[in-house]
């Protein structure tokens, strides 16, 4: 699946990963600096990203874990997630997220 | 989760050289590093010796194991886990009687118990409270080195590294900041549990210690129950709807863990970056040049000398990791301190350099659903200390040699000793505007 993620600095990047991988793990093989320091527990909030408004109604609702640590992080908005929690399939195709300022520590 | 390397296997590892050193040893303990590099290079999971402890060294293997709490339990009673069965029966019985037993809840609990715990931490230690402390801390920063700064010296930990974190996490726990020096016996007391053995005088000295402590917070509790605040102890004892109270042994439990991991770690990580600001001056230079750097500062500190070098896990069944067969009941030790220099993932491992690649990689917060809950706020503390500290003072050196060796005895944090400093007080401070 190809997905757009849009870096701190606002440089946008193309990115490619396997189906059924959490986008974390995609942003984080890259290269591209994603703190994720919980390793994808949805403990720390260092893998905040914010969806494309375009998208945000069509990815899964956040379970409770990710809800409330989204209720505790920083600079949240309503496109907020924790790109953890998020699998790649093929319905994310052309998806594009922005990192958040925690996402660097 | 197996992670079996082809050129070792149980049968054909050379781990010659290695029994020269003993993790027990407080030589090794203050400078495990010649230990650690040796792991790497023969057997990234290595059984102890001495005691038959299985120490998790390698990056990958010990990130695999923290992200597997159902085969890597939590559940380690801390007064078992160095002491002898009847010194630690001893320990147990002296709290039973006139105290509360021990009991595993938060860090020392598996999923699904330990979700209960840690949320009641995460609603008051959380990032977006954490940014709400920062003047707060920037404050108090000031005032501390208000104290010293005009004398050109200071003891860097009982002025500044202790009463620092020491005061903040007292205000964030919900105890009075007044009697820190309390809280830090306290917490010195609970470590030592598990970091250093123990006579039987020394044992029955520290159940008395613990059972004070006992009783100082049962009366908070009581007092939190009626007069509820913003802190952790109202959170802890006054339970949001459609919870389970939490039994007076759990409250224990969960303030012991926050009181033993709420003091040392942070003056520690504050007390390494001062030291190492003194042995690679050319870091200030760089820090001072562009504040930005701060923050691969304070990761690279925390991958170089982590506070937190290790704490323990019980396997719940056999494992395979590393090369290494671990039995089921095996005791573990999570090594973070040596993760942290395995040249598969950092280059030059034994190096400071401020400016390694992807340096927030680290694991000194630890990894998975135990990740450190302080961690926000740590950070927080050491960005503002080092702009304060690089805003007003400059020119670090040591007024007194450091003792040999630097920590004291410890088989799991790295608690320094003393950090007696001296400094040149900046003419005209600068005010640089703090960015996390």
């Amino acid at each position: 699946m190809k997905f757009t993620v849009i870096d701190q600095d606002g440089a946008e990047h193309a990115l490619e990963g396997a189906d059924g991988l959490p986008l974390m793990e995609i942003i984080h093989a890259s290269g591209l600096e994603i703190a994720a320091q919980c390793g994808g527990s949805a403990a720390c909030a260092t893998c905040h990203v914010y969806v494309d408004s375009a998208w945000t109604d069509r990815l899964p609702q956040p379970e409770e874990m990710e809800a409330s640590m989204l209720e505790m992080a920083e600079d949240v908005d309503e496109q907020s997630r924790l790109s953890c929690q998020i699998t790649a399939t093929h319905v994310h195709d052309g998806l594009r997220i922005t990192l958040a300022p925690g996402t660097r520590v | 989760m197996t992670t079996r390397n082809h050129d070792e296997t149980d049968t054909t590892k050379d781990l010659s050289g290695l029994d020269r050193f003993d993790l027990l040893d407080p030589e090794v303990q203050s400078a495990p590093w010649d230990f650690y590099k040796a792991l790497h290079e023969k057997c990234p999971v290595y059984r102890m010796p001495q005691n038959g402890y299985y120490v998790i060294a390698g990056y990958n293997e010990l990130k695999s194991a923290l992200m597997d709490p159902d085969r890597f339990s939590n559940q380690a009673m801390r007064h078992k886990m160095l002491q002898p069965s009847k010194l630690s029966n001893i320990f147990a019985d002296m709290l039973k009687e006139r105290g509360w037993e021990p009991y595993l809840t938060l860090q020392r609990a598996d999923p699904p118990e330990h979700r209960r715990y840690r949320k009641i931490i995460d609603r008051v230690l959380n990032p977006k409270n954490v940014r709400g402390l920062l003047p707060r801390i920037e404050e108090l920063s000031h005032q501390l080195v208000d104290g010293f700064a005009d004398r050109g010296e200071c003891d860097w930990i009982g002025e500044y590294a202790f009463p620092l974190p020491g005061t903040i996490i007292a205000e964030q726990i919900g105890l009075d900041p007044s009697e820190i020096k309390t809280f830090k016996k306290w917490g010195d007391n609970i470590l030592s549990l598990f970091t250093k053995s123990k006579t039987e005088e020394q044992m029955r000295e520290c159940a008395e210690i613990e059972i004070e402590m006992q009783h100082y917070m049962v009366k908070i509790f009581e007092d939190r129950k009626k007069n509820p605040r913003d802190d952790i102890i109202s959170n802890l004892v006054n339970t949001q709807e459609g919870e389970d109270e939490l039994t007076l042994q759990e409250q224990l439990s969960v303030m012991n863990q926050l009181i033993g991991g709420g003091y040392e770690t942070l003056i520690s990580a504050l007390t390494h970056q001062m030291w190492q600001l003194i042995r690679f001056p050319q870091v200030e230079a760089e820090l001072r040049a562009d504040r930005s750097l701060i923050r691969n500062f304070i990761n690279e500190s925390l991958r170089y000398e982590s506070p937190t070098q290790g704490l323990f896990r019980i396997t719940k069944e056999e494992v395979e990791l590393g090369g290494t067969t671990i039995p089921e009941g095996s005791v573990c030790l999570s090594r973070y301190g040596a993760a942290n220099r395995d040249p598969k993932v950092f280059q030059s491992p034994d190096e400071f350099n401020i400016h390694r690649d992807r340096v927030s990689q680290h694991l000194a917060f630890g990894t998975g659903i135990h990740f450190c809950p302080g961690a926000a706020l740590a950070r927080a503390e050491m960005t503002i200390t080092w702009n304060v500290i690089l805003d007003r003072l400059e020119g670090f050196e040591l007024a007194e040699p450091m003792p040999c060796p630097a920590h004291e005895p410890s088989l799991q944090l790295l608690p320094m000793k003393q950090l007696k400093l001296r400094f040149k007080k900046r003419d005209v401070p600068e005010q640089t505007p703090i960015s996390l």
